[in-house]
């Protein structure tokens, strides 16, 4: 029988609880889980406007999308939030994820660990997708196959490298992995469920079988869905439809919003961040300072003076955080110590240290370039990311680092880190996530997809192996304490900087639990105008 | 005819020579279309599966002969984000972008012309000080603000106007009309500083030479003079700075579609580039080179038709 969707999924060999402990056990999902931390972030100000306000039956939700226009809504594809967020409404997943790492059935009626290499996905019966075939095990076996067949070129391809599917019956699907894998699960929050033969067709128009059907999408402008009555749980959708519009300009957009007539605005401007606290705080509308990413100082590990570990600790103790969130994120943002929220309970606290120019002196002294050096920041064309760069200017001219910022664009940074790999500094973002192995196995496995800075430690390895497997919580907790405070402040392979908030605001909706970026997902089913 | 004859020779050989330019620097700049495409989840070895799906791998010679052919057999080939055909987007876009010059050059010449006229008829008087006043403030504010300051009044404070966004005129014509007022104003207040100014010069210009002298010592009358000699003298210089200004206009699109959320061509191309969504960024480009070298031979030509000394020259 199916479960509620607002129940826990239970895991299987690792207890009937439905705590987050027991569900969490595993790394994965991939990095733009964008929006992760907003539930848990979410101000007092969010009280204010609409509480308790009643669902308004019918109306379509109208929201404002800035920053990032997206150029393609498919979702597989392509690896931009922009086309996740602009197709998400139609899709639904097998399981999803929250902003604490719950894990809730949605397709899959129930998902289970058979054991570190095993998972079990029953079905809910009876679901169709927009095109009319039905959503079985042999669907979504197919759409496995299609993600691992490399010239479909589908960006979470190398997460799903030796998987082998077993259709067990119509509903019930194994999921046999090539070596331990607990994250699995996490991976597969992040794939929608669609039906191979609509793949050819998803960037102009994307199709799954998710709350609402794709409507019309005009690039540039807005992307339109109706309500789909023949989705599994219609009788829950109360909107007729949603309207996303795209501004480019986060200044405009945030006017738009505010000119009224729109329900949310996502991201809003930064630089208007205390014009919209003030009136959240009168009750005109609600602010949320979602916090779904984390900005970063990446050092290259192997060549240049920030291969000296004395260095890198020198670097990172000579940043003046508050300065940073004070600057480029107008006082929303927090200063950040490591790859996870605060709130998580794999954070350490023992990882937070106050800005200490003497000891950084000291260290510089210590280093293969007591005298300092000159370097380049390589600094995508983003606001903020250009002011974090002059911050870091100013606080490393204190240890005698002189560095030059070098404003590229994004593309151009990419392509510098991924392909070129040539630099040895450079500040970017990355999203959080509710699961703890994610970003470490990316940036400090020496074999990481995102390790540009080349730090290589065998007794890292090793322990990220060991976290892969372990599935006591206690445990792994152990363990990934042991890699961060390696990694963090020993070898300082990573150096987080600040929360990259992107706050929203709305009005006449219910979009408390809101979460921004990919974690969006979650609110479509849900979304509804307020009365 | 040489005079047109080599106009349009000329023109031909700068479109050619600017499909090489764009299709050079496009390359030229750092960035990969499949790190772009894969972002933070790059891949070495889907990027190489993606290059040779998206034409990349063969040399640059052998890429723009595809390329080049292609465009003249009217296929300028399909986006590499999305897979569309480049051609009916661009298409689209250009109607969209075309649809908003047209309005704000209209816009423009609405507020230009009397405004230099009555600048050039009251020179040194308020009413000149107030225009120039009025022009030095256009010249002197980036689009983008007046584009935020128009949204600010019309929009958020009196809420007369949508602050942006775009409404298919099929749909609704009167919500597109409205939701086009601002862009329009924003694009015609900005081009009408420079556009008054030189009016305004060029007559106060055509007041004192010879021409005006002798017909004022004909015995015509101020009116007669400033409508058959002065204006129409007047208007060549106007013309061609017009026709640099929408010019510059389509190349400037960009922001005035970023600001209003506008889905035109500039905003296109700029998302293009930054995606190094090869395709689309050299068609596009491709379109504006056109389209500047297209204005400026009607306005080379219409110069010719106003003052037959030029193509006699």
């Amino acid at each position: 029988m199916a479960k509620k969707e607002d129940e826990k999924v239970n895991i299987g060999p690792w207890g009937n609880s439905l705590s987050r402990r027991n569900v969490l056990i595993g790394a994965g999902g991939v990095a733009t889980l964008a929006g992760v931390g907003l539930l848990a972030s979410c101000s007092s100000s969010t009280k204010t406007a609409d509480a308790g306000a009643e669902a308004k039956v019918g109306g379509t939700l109208d929201g404002i999308m800035t920053q990032q226009i997206p150029s393609s809504l498919d979702p597989f594809t392509n690896a931009q939030g922009a086309a996740l967020n602009a197709a998400g409404p139609c899709h639904d997943w097998l399981e999803w994820v929250d902003t604490k790492g719950d894990l809730y059935p949605s397709l899959a009626a129930s998902a289970t660990q058979d054991d570190a290499k095993t998972i079990t996905y029953v079905l809910n019966s009876g679901v169709k997708f927009q095109n009319g075939e039905a959503v079985n095990a042999q669907a979504v076996a197919d759409l496995f196959a299609w993600v691992m067949d490399k010239k479909n070129a589908a960006w979470l391809n190398s997460r799903f490298d030796g998987v082998k599917t077993e259709v067990v019956d119509e509903l019930t699907l194994k999921v046999h992995l090539p070596k331990p894998d607990v994250a699995f699960r996490y991976a597969v929050t992040r794939l929608p469920i669609a039906a191979v033969s609509t793949m050819a067709a998803q960037a102009l128009t994307p199709s799954g079988c998710g709350p609402y059907k794709f409507d019309r999408w005009v690039q540039g402008s807005y992307v339109s869905y109706t309500k789909d009555p023949g989705y599994r749980n219609a009788a829950d959708i109360t909107l007729d439809g949603i309207k996303m519009e795209h501004f480019a300009d986060a200044n405009a957009g945030t006017q738009a919003f505010l000119a009224g007539g729109k329900n949310w605005v996502y991201p809003s401007s930064l630089s208007q961040a205390k014009d919209l606290k003030a009136r959240a705080d009168k009750g005109e509308i609600k602010y949320l300072p979602a916090e779904p990413g984390v900005c970063y100082l990446l050092n290259n590990c192997k060549t240049g003076p920030t291969a000296d570990p004395n260095v890198r600790k020198a670097i990172r103790l000579a940043f003046d955080r508050k300065a940073m969130v004070d600057g480029p994120f107008n006082g929303v943002s927090r200063p950040f110590f490591s790859m996870l929220k605060p709130e998580s309970s794999y954070y350490v606290p023992e990882l937070e240290y106050e800005r200490n120019i003497d000891e950084a002196k000291a260290l510089m002294a210590k280093s293969k370039t007591p005298k300092g050096f000159k370097e380049k920041i390589y600094t995508p064309n983003v606001d903020y990311f250009i002011g974090l760069s002059t911050v870091m200017k100013a606080n490393l001219a204190e240890i005698g680092i002189d560095i030059t910022v070098e404003i590229e664009e994004t593309a151009a940074v990419i392509n510098r880190m991924f392909v070129k790999k040539d630099f040895n500094m450079v500040v970017l973002g990355d999203a959080l996530s509710p699961e703890v192995s994610e970003l470490h196995e990316y940036y400090l496995r020496s074999t990481g997809g995102r390790n540009c800075g080349k730090y290589v430690n065998k007794a890292v390895d090793k322990l990220l192996d060991e976290g892969l497997r372990e599935i006591d919580d206690a445990k792994r907790i152990a363990i990934y304490k042991q890699i961060q405070m390696i990694t963090m402040l020993d070898d300082t392979a990573f150096i987080p900087l600040v929360g990259e908030v992107l706050p929203a605001a709305y009005k006449g909706s219910n979009f408390d639990e809101f979460a921004g970026g990919f974690i969006q997902y979650i609110i479509w089913p849900k979304a509804k105008l307020t009365a | 005819m040489k005079y047109y004859v080599l106009r349009i020779t000329g023109g031909l050989l700068t479109i050619f020579v600017s499909s090489l330019l764009v299709f050079s620097l496009i390359r030229l700049i750092p960035g990969d279309p499949a790190a772009e495409l894969m972002g933070l989840a790059f891949d070495p070895k889907l990027a190489h599966l993606l290059r040779i799906r998206l034409g990349l791998e063969g040399s640059f010679v052998q890429q723009y002969i595809a390329w080049i052919t292609a465009v003249f057999h009217g296929d300028f080939g399909y986006s590499f984000i999305n897979g569309a055909p480049v051609g009916q987007e661009i298409g689209d876009r250009l109607i969209r972008t075309v649809q908003l010059l047209v309005g704000g050059v209209i816009v423009g010449l609405l507020i230009s012309i009397p405004a230099g006229i009555v600048s050039a008829r009251n020179k040194g008087k308020w009413q000149d000080g107030g225009i120039m006043a009025f022009t030095t403030l256009m010249l002197s504010v980036p689009q983008f603000v007046l584009g935020i300051f128009l949204i600010y009044i019309f929009a958020v404070r009196m809420h007369v106007l949508p602050a942006g966004g775009w409404i298919d005129p099929h749909d609704n014509f009167v919500e597109w009309l409205k939701s086009m007022v601002l862009p329009w104003l924003c694009v015609g207040m900005a081009m009408s500083a420079f556009t008054s100014r030189v009016l305004r010069a060029s007559i106060l210009d055509a007041k004192n030479m010879d021409y005006t002298r002798t017909a004022r010592s004909w015995g015509l009358s101020e009116k007669e003079i400033a409508k058959k000699h002065v204006y129409k003298n007047a208007s060549a210089p106007t013309l061609t700075v017009v026709g640099l200004e929408i010019g510059y206009l389509l190349g400037g699109a960009f922001v005035i579609e970023n600001v209003f959320a506008y889905p035109g061509i500039g905003q296109l191309t700029v998302k293009a580039i930054s995606q190094r969504d090869y395709p689309m960024v050299q068609t596009s480009i491709l379109i504006f080179a056109t389209g500047f070298i297209l204005v400026n031979l009607i306005v080379d030509l219409a110069y010719g038709f106003i003052d037959p000394r030029i193509r006699q020259r």
